[in-house]
């Protein structure tokens, strides 16, 4: 029998001290509860349709098809408002946390565009919100700032990297646990919020699925999404995690390579996999002091790479910039830097699939502008 | 039997109550842990609960000199993931020879102790530590079922939900642990001295202090006269 809120006996748990946990079953309870509950799916799919305008596109690259042989469909999450593909996962927790008498959202975030998200959804479900983010994220993302404050957010800015400010909004918590909603970003973090985001997530999937087999006729040999920032790659890895035909590769970035050097632990209130140092100290990779990287692994694509039914991949900056201007060559736009790590696997990858064979690629997040920078200067430079 | 039990069990005998002085090992790595610990006796506090800042092996060593050579009974705090990468079992060992009398991992609540708790059966050796918070609400009965050694009383958390009743908040908090305790009660109420405890007494069987100091020694750098002073504003020698 699996262990509550492990996946496949190992990666998950409750890691979390004794003052949170009540907290914790209460979510736990009422997402158990809303499974069953027509309401529940009702609002969520209000605000995913009628407030996200899901669904999102799935666009066959046709250029950039011809040119590497297999053909490329792309899964336009980066289309939601904000470019958010935790889009679902934010407002389904939110509906909870309403629902069992919550008045508040705190979202610790390191991606301002899930800010921006949490900002706008719980201002127009009548919630209040509290955006914490590390002082080097929030540096450099004044627009985001902006929008979030115009939908009333409160933002508190916190010294340090993510993880100081995630501990931040854990002690708030802590004093405010009965008014307030945690909101997860990706589906990491003590149970139930992986099984809970990954559940909000699984749209995508099911969509991608749908979608696919209208447009082609048939299921994808290639599935490829990057990790680390959201919780896109969980939501359609576990749709066709069943699918023995196709297989999924995670896209993570060299500097940050979690899945393939990291080592089982415990931190963030779960069991997973997260780069070490020699002394067993959990870390976290760093890309540049702009954009600081979530730390460990989600834990269910942890145990399906320890599976094997989820192979994972490493790419660099350099190359992940010379898909997306691939891509804004061949197709017209800019795709946002998680996704540009994805696209460059895919077409490191093309050569080892036929021309009638599926590839898809999911988009997460809009290209930021230190992103569009980072392919400008590299695109005058060529 | 376990030395911590011993004290508390000679402590309740002769209606005194147990203070024990939370500290982080990387104060007593720089102090004289010799010092330290007569400080303390001297003092009145019968027991250190030694936080692993550090390495969990570094942290075994000097929690052995506190319970064989200097004869304080030695209660470990530390993070699950250390205690994993030393191994569980090797862990529990160690510990065991150390003397350690209980063992405190915070990210680690009774759902999770499982998987740790098979390595602490031995009724002489050292115990693991439930918690209870205003939070726990029901979770207070759970908490203490199978617990052994203590029980470790925190007052941090919200009590918003009790603060409709008239009074003390803390109190009505305190009615429902006594109620449902089965072992002693310690209490963790950020005590910064024996008058701001003092009339939570009745309920309780002893006070874990030092919150206050560790902020101070980090802000402050390790002094034995600021350990003596933050001791003996607690008069408990009177």
């Amino acid at each position: 029998m699996e262990r509550r809120g492990y996946f496949h006996q190992k990666f998950g748990g409750q890691y979390m001290p004794e003052v949170l946990m009540n907290a914790l079953s209460e979510m736990e309870g009422e997402h158990q509860f809303v499974a069953q509950d027509e309401c529940f799916t009702r609002e969520l799919d209000y605000f995913c349709n009628a407030y996200g305008g899901r669904k999102t596109a799935l666009y066959k690259a046709r250029l950039l098809s011809k040119k590497y042989g297999p053909d490329i469909y792309f899964k336009r999450e980066d289309l939601l408002p904000y470019g958010g593909s935790s889009f679902s996962a934010i407002a389904g927790q939110m509906i909870i946390g309403k629902r069992i008498g919550k008045r508040k959202v705190l979202i610790p975030v390191c991606n301002p565009q899930h800010g921006c998200i949490a900002a706008a959804l719980a201002a127009a479900m009548g919630m209040e919100c509290e955006v914490v983010m590390p002082e080097t994220v929030a540096r450099s993302h004044d627009e985001e700032i902006m929008m979030m404050q115009l939908s009333n957010a409160l933002i508190t800015i916190i010294p340090g990297d993510f993880e100081a400010a995630r501990n931040a909004a854990e002690i708030s918590l802590i004093a405010k646990a009965p008014q307030t909603v945690y909101i997860q970003t990706r589906a990491a973090g003590p149970h139930p919020y992986p099984l809970m985001v990954r559940e909000y997530q699984k749209v995508i999937g099911e969509e991608l699925k749908e979608q696919i087999q209208q447009m082609s006729g048939k299921m994808p040999e290639l599935i490829v999404a990057s990790v680390g920032d959201d919780a896109a790659a969980v939501g359609v890895f576990s749709v066709f995690a069943q699918e023995s035909g196709v297989k999924l590769m995670a896209v993570e970035r060299e500097d940050n390579p979690v899945l393939k050097c990291g080592e089982d632990g415990v931190a963030l209130g779960m069991r997973s996999l997260f780069l070490q140092d020699e002394h067993g100290n959990c870390l976290h990779g760093k890309f540049d002091e702009d954009l600081p990287c979530q730390m460990g692994a989600e834990p269910e694509i942890a145990s399906m790479i320890e599976e094997k039914r989820v192979f994972s991949s490493t790419v660099s900056r350099e190359e992940a910039i010379d898909a997306a201007l691939e891509v804004a060559a061949l197709e017209g736009f800019l795709p946002g830097e998680n996704s540009s790590y994805a696209i460059a696997e895919v077409l490191r990858a093309s050569h080892n699939y036929a021309l009638d064979e599926n590839i898809a690629v999911i988009l997460s997040g809009q290209a930021e502008k230190s992103w569009i920078d980072a392919c400008m200067r590299k695109k005058v430079e060529k | 039997m376990n030395q911590f039990n011993q004290m508390i069990k000679q402590y309740q005998e002769e209606n005194r109550k147990l203070f024990m002085l939370r500290m982080e090992q990387n104060v007593f790595q720089s102090a004289v842990p010799a010092a330290a610990a007569s400080i303390l006796k001297e003092e009145g506090f019968g027991a250190v609960n030694l936080i692993c800042t550090d390495s969990l092996e570094k942290c075994l060593e000097l929690a052995g000199i506190f319970t064989h050579r200097l004869d304080l009974p030695v209660v470990l705090e530390t993070g699950f993931h250390k205690i994993l990468k030393y191994g569980l079992a090797a862990f529990a060992k160690k510990a065991a020879e150390a003397g350690i009398s209980g063992i405190r991992v915070p990210d680690l609540p009774f759902e999770e102790q499982g998987q740790l708790a098979v390595y602490f059966l031995e009724e002489e050796g050292p115990f693991l530590i439930r918690e209870i918070t205003p939070a726990s609400g029901d979770r207070i009965i759970q908490n203490m079922q199978f617990a052994r050694g203590f029980i470790w009383c925190s007052s941090s958390g919200n009590m918003e939900f009790l603060s409709s009743l008239e009074g003390d908040p803390c109190t009505f908090y305190l009615y429902a642990v006594e109620a449902a305790a089965t072992l002693p009660v310690l209490l963790d109420f950020n005590t910064n001295s024996y008058e701001e405890v003092e009339k939570y007494l009745p309920s309780a069987d002893g006070v874990i202090a030092g919150n206050n100091l560790i902020d101070r020694l980090r802000r402050e750098g390790y002094s034995s006269q600021l350990l003596r002073e933050y001791c003996h504003s607690f008069n408990l020698t009177k």
